[in-house]
């Protein structure tokens, strides 16, 4: 049996190397990116064969059982997110590398592997604080990703980022002692055996901190103010990766945390996910900026997951992973095309751009269908299984908001497909990988049963507390 | 969620048929050409045959057979053309998800045709040249949509099933609430009045097979629909009926005035069609068996004569690349057969005899008197009126008048002319007998009350009056036979050039149109303005507003100081403590 | 109280402090410098957690019979470093900002908003 220490370890590693072969081959580094994706897919999948029955694969550290150390769990959750996670890296690291890495690759190249390694510990992790240890990781390297270009808003972006992710990360910590101090231990599944010592009161004040300090990387409301500013600021093909792949990890930590740990505070998720939801999807009809638009967009669609995750059932739960892998593969191809097609990004700047470049603009036009929910997609079920789970007075707030989703994105579409384009970057050939998104969302509509049964073998986990505590502690194996 | 497999099967036999004349057709044009009617003829006689359609009940039943004609001939018209080959998958699949979605008799089916439909539609408007009606076609059918998933849950929660006889568990007030929210689906899949704007845009827009396909099978997909609601309500219907009927009235009198205006062929067919629609709508309002045969029997043949008309259109177009009406003018000459096609379209538009325009009608207007509502009667009456004007109009600026192009166009191609036979041999038989398609409604009718209506196949007898089809519309040829005979023989007219006639032989200006119907209806724009100014598109730009407007203001939120984010932050974490229960002394 | 008064009402105090720096002040630096503050608070929490009096190293000796928990001063080692890093970068951005706009205002980075 492979530890899932060792998908960490290499990823680490991997970022060290590039950093070292960056010096020597300073154009070349590229071209690690896809082979450290390859790797780790291979190993996900060496990995996958016990879980996806259903079982826990861990990894230690020190050679003793948690709660004596600190353990890496992988659950069929985290494996269908994981999954999720560096297939896209994969697919945007080939991206990357046919439309080029932005310069200097060798600063750009271990910043990307250390922010899928910030991700990809999140996801695994089981222990508190090293969540709040990776949570870093990922803040300072997507900050640092966000101010790559220097440009000024790139800059302004990650600021505001930094400044709001310190906060946030400070109350999560606190968060956690406040935790260690009652329950004398570290690890997710001890403290969450132990959650009772906690008395009643803290025990909300806790719950509190740490959807504040965990919203601002998941997204929800009254923290989720960076996110378009940052979306705006940053590359585009930075933004790609953001908004695809790393927005996963902060949702994925605060529903690990909540549902694993406290076993609490679903109903205040599910206001904050309606609150979101409609706010940011109204922002996003008012918006004119196309990235600022599309960021709106992964804030309600996040907005949507944490509805799901709140109603806490089976099928809402699963419902929200299927949401959760129908975003982010989306998100990919719409930021990966909005990329290739152009490099200004107001409303009347992407006129006519979607008759220059086909590729792309159908690319686009083929991942938003999927966003909207229409068959053929693999968006069709997972808004067909979202609305069924939904609680019925949510029922004509969520449809209303789908409307008005449907109403920016025709505007959007109809703008790309209409006019004269005034400019615009004519780069042809180089947006197949964006093809093989649109394709993923095709052919998940199609094993879409197969994808079902695999979320909804991951719901068990955040439903039962006891299963995951009972296995990760000594039950499993 | 089950699914109905036969739907399924359905869909998939013509998705793999579009595929394979997809290929065949990236493989050379005339390959696509054959292969695509071959493939698209196989499939549709494969689901004829296999899944025992003929055998299926009632309306739905003649709505496979209506479906199924206005396909063939649509296919015919994109074969004799050069399409696209992705139009053909596309068509294929818009084809199989509504053939599918008369097959499945449960919700859940239902919702994923719908909505397969609309994606192919739209796909296949979006991948032409002009975009427009695509994205309005899916603004304004993804949002029906989402009306038609609302009813779903509703059902489910109240019944917990998912076929449609799930309505008969509702309570009545619920099924109020649930008819109301189909209706608005399928009307918006109709394009009836406030949901219209995406009609003439996406037809205008549309290939024009697909256009045949839209106006002919895919409305048909709201009609079915709006009767299956309207069906399974039964009886009590009538509470709320009357209310839709003035749906429909508006629309067939508003949709008729604004296709006097249009100057594009496509555009006017699209609210002729819109018009013809309304009368639909006003049979399954009054929700009795007369008025909902008339209903059915209108929206047939709907189906066959506003197909035929967008077909004819579609081959003026192949052969002249224009639809506008004022560049168009005289193709009698180069294009008879297509003049007689299109003139038995629109004699069925305006209901004359011997075509189906004319019972189906007979039986809406029977219904409307006995119903006694004379607004409505009265209101009927001017559609009627409007349609006459529009189709003099089509007819005229097409066909008629001097000929205003160029170069010498041929007669419409060999495909597009046996689609238009097609469509003209049913138009003729059904009109003479009505009664072969008020068979196959016989029985359904029966829930809305006792038929107080009897019927032969060619003659119909309604409480106020007995009529033979046959009798009349021979009579009609007879008289139509004499006239001809009169013009020919006894005629006095002579042929000028155009220019003698305005000008007395001076020279003027070449751009000014000089067919006699340019700008025809110009009187009805200067004196129905007051009417024609309240667009219903303003308002729909006015809600888009209005949420923009809401958005605006949350966006002050959004202040772009870091700091306002890291108050909101604060604010959350007092304004939730203040709600925990003895939450601060437990610091201590 | 006294022992509540200083483990956990002088960082407290002290996170507060950072934190109102964070949002009164309109220069960059200083409110990198008040999330500094804010962290340095919560830094001395998690120390304060262990609220032993004379406690001693964590020895299993004869003599060593009241001691401290180690790990939360694990964990603090962690988290000053991170607040380190999390400094130097943002004055790294500080640096950026200066250099792009010629100023280091809060004004300067305004400019996306809505």
């Amino acid at each position: 049996m492979v530890s899932p220490t060792l998908l960490l370890a290499s990823l680490l590693s991997f970022a060290f190397l590039s950093g070292l072969i960056g010096i020597r081959f300073k154009r070349g580094v590229a071209y690690i990116l896809p082979i450290v994706f390859a790797v780790t897919l291979g190993l996900l999948i060496y990995m996958s064969r016990g879980v996806l029955d259903g079982g826990f694969l861990q990894g230690f550290t020190g050679g003793e059982r948690p709660p004596y150390s600190i353990n890496l769990v992988l659950t069929p959750f985290s494996l269908l997110i994981l999954f999720l996670v560096h297939t896209l890296s994969f697919l945007l690291s080939i991206h990357l590398l046919i439309r080029g890495v932005p310069e200097p690759a060798t600063k750009f190249v271990p910043l990307f592997i250390l922010n899928i390694l910030g991700v990809s510990s999140i996801i695994l992790t089981g222990d508190l604080f090293n969540l709040f240890v990776f949570l870093e990781i990922l803040s300072i390297s997507s900050v640092s990703l966000i101010g790559f270009m220097r440009d000024g808003k790139g800059l302004e972006g990650g600021l505001k980022y930094l400044i709001v992710g310190g906060v946030g990360s400070s109350l999560y910590l606190l968060a956690v002692i406040i935790l260690y101090k009652y329950t004398g231990t570290l690890n997710m599944a001890d403290v969450g055996m132990r959650i009772g010592e906690v008395p009643e009161g803290m025990r909300r004040f806790v719950m509190l901190l740490i959807i504040a300090g965990l919203g601002v990387e998941a997204e929800i409301f009254p923290f989720n103010m960076w996110v378009p500013d940052a979306y705006q600021g940053a590359d585009t093909r930075v933004t790609t990766l953001l908004a695809s792949i790393t927005s996963k990890a902060g949702m994925f930590g605060l529903v690990r945390v909540l549902f694993t740990v406290l076993g609490a505070g679903m109903n205040i998720l599910l206001y904050l996910g309606v609150i979101t939801f409609v706010i940011s999807e109204l922002m996003a009809l008012k918006t004119k900026n196309i990235k600022r638009v599309l960021a709106y967009s992964s804030m309600g669609q996040a907005g949507l997951a944490m509805i799901a995750f709140g109603i806490n059932t089976a099928a809402s739960i699963a419902a929200g992973m299927l949401l959760m892998i129908n975003h982010a593969v989306s998100k990919f191809v719409m930021f990966g095309s909005i990329e290739v097609l152009t490099d200004r990004f107001g409303l009347d700047d992407i006129k006519g751009i979607g008759l220059k470049s086909p590729v792309p603009a159908w690319s686009f036009l083929l991942a938003t269908l999927s966003l909207l929910g229409f068959p053929f997609f693999i968006g069709f079920w997972v808004k067909l299984n979202l609305i069924f789970s939904l609680k019925p007075y949510l029922l004509v707030p969520v449809l209303l908001i789908f409307a008005v989703e449907i109403a920016y994105y025709t505007r959007i579409l109809w703008t790309m497909f209409s006019g004269e384009a005034k400019m615009g970057k004519t780069l042809a050939g180089s947006s197949a990988v964006l093809l093989i998104g649109v394709v993923i969302v095709i052919a998940l509509a199609f094993v879409y049963p197969y994808i079902l049964n695999l979320s909804v073998k991951g719901t068990s986990e955040l439903l039962f507390r006891g299963l995951y505590i009972y296995r990760v502690l000594g039950g499993g194996l | 969620m089950m699914v109905n497999q036969g739907s399924i099967l359905i869909f998939t036999t013509f998705i793999l048929a579009g595929l394979l004349t997809y290929f065949l057709a990236r493989v050379s044009k005339m390959s696509g050409r054959i292969g695509g009617a071959l493939t698209g003829l196989f499939s549709i006689i494969f689901v004829y045959l296999f899944f025992h359609i003929y055998s299926l009940p009632g309306v739905q039943n003649l709505m496979f057979l209506l479906i199924g004609l206005v396909y063939v001939s649509s296919l015919f018209l994109l074969v004799s053309k050069e399409t696209p080959p992705i139009q053909y998958l596309l068509f294929s699949g818009a084809a199989g998800s509504t053939f599918a979605f008369i097959n499945g008799l449960d919700f859940i089916t239902a919702f994923i045709f719908l909505e397969l439909s609309t994606v192919f539609v739209f796909l296949s408007i979006v991948s032409g040249d002009r975009k427009k009606g695509g994205f309005l076609y899916l603004l304004f059918n993804g949002t029906g949509g989402l009306l038609f998933l609302y009813l779903l849950y509703f059902i489910y929660m109240k019944t917990g099933r998912f076929d449609y006889s799930a309505i008969a568990f509702l309570k009545p007030d619920e099924k109020i609430l649930a008819l109301t929210i189909g209706f608005l689906t399928f009307a918006i899949k109709m394009g009836t009045m406030p949901f219209h704007i995406w009609q003439p845009y996406a037809y205008r827009d549309a290939d024009n097979g697909i256009t045949v396909f839209l106006s002919g099978a895919i409305s048909k997909i709201g009609v079915f629909g709006a009767f299956l609601m309207v069906f399974l309500q039964g009886s009590s219907f009538r509470i709320s009926g009357n209310v839709y009927a003035y749906l429909g009235v508006i629309t067939a009198v508003l949709a008729g005035l604004y296709a006097l205006l249009q100057e594009d062929a496509k555009r006017l067919l699209a609210y002729s069609s819109l018009s013809q629609l309304g009368y639909v709508v006003i049979g399954l309002g009054l929700a009795n068996s007369l008025s909902i045969s008339g209903a059915i029997l209108h929206a047939v043949s709907h189906g066959i004569f506003e197909s035929l008309l967008f077909l004819v259109v579609g081959a003026v177009y192949i052969r002249t690349k224009t639809t506008d009406l004022n560049k168009l003018g005289g193709l009698i000459t180069y294009m008879p057969i297509s003049f007689i096609a299109l003139l038995f379209g629109i004699i069925a538009t305006s209901g004359i005899p011997p075509t189906i325009g004319f019972p189906s009608k007979w039986m809406l207007y029977h219904a409307l008197v006995i119903n006694g509502d004379p607004v409505l009667l009265s209101l009927t009456f001017l559609a009627s009126i409007l349609a006459f004007l529009y189709s003099f109009r089509l007819v005229y600026s097409i066909f008629l008048g001097p000929y205003t192009l160029k170069e010498k166009v041929g007669e419409a191609p060999f495909p597009a002319l046996a689609g238009m036979v097609f469509f003209l041999l049913p138009l003729l038989i059904l009109g003479l007998f009505p009664g072969l398609v008020l068979k196959f409604i016989e029985l359904p009718v029966v829930r809305f009350g006792l038929p107080d209506f009897s019927f032969t196949p060619a003659t119909l007898k309604t409480p106020l009056a007995t009529v033979n089809f046959l009798t009349v519309g021979v009579v009609f040829i007879a008289w139509f036979v004499v006239a001809i005979l009169v013009y020919a023989f006894a005629g006095r007219s002579r042929w000028l050039p155009v220019k003698n006639n305005y000008t007395a032989a001076e020279a003027i200006e070449d751009e000014r149109i000089l067919h006699y119907t340019g700008d025809f209806y110009r009187f009805i724009r200067r004196d129905m303005n007051f009417l024609l100014r309240h667009s219903i598109q303003r308002f729909y730009r006015r809600l888009f507003n209005l949420f923009g407007v809401i958005g605006d203001g949350i966006s002050r939120i959004y202040t772009g100081d870091v700091r306002t984010y890291v108050y909101f932050i604060l604010l959350f974490i007092l304004i939730v403590l203040f709600k925990i229960k003895g939450g601060f002394p437990c610091l201590w | 109280m006294v022992n509540g008064i200083v483990f956990y009402g002088i960082p407290g105090l002290l996170a507060i402090m950072g934190l109102v720096i964070l949002l009164q002040r309109e220069n960059l630096i200083k409110m990198l410098i008040g999330l500094s503050v804010m962290e340095t608070g919560v830094n001395l929490f998690i120390v304060g957690t262990n609220d032993v009096l004379k406690g001693t190293a964590p020895i299993i000796e004869e003599g060593f019979r009241i001691y401290c928990d180690p790990i939360p001063q694990a964990l603090v080692l962690t988290a000053i470093v991170i607040g380190v890093a999390t400094t130097a970068l943002g004055l790294a951005l500080v640096i950026r900002i200066y250099e792009k706009k010629g100023g280091i205002s809060i004004k300067d980075i305004k400019e996306m908003k809505w």
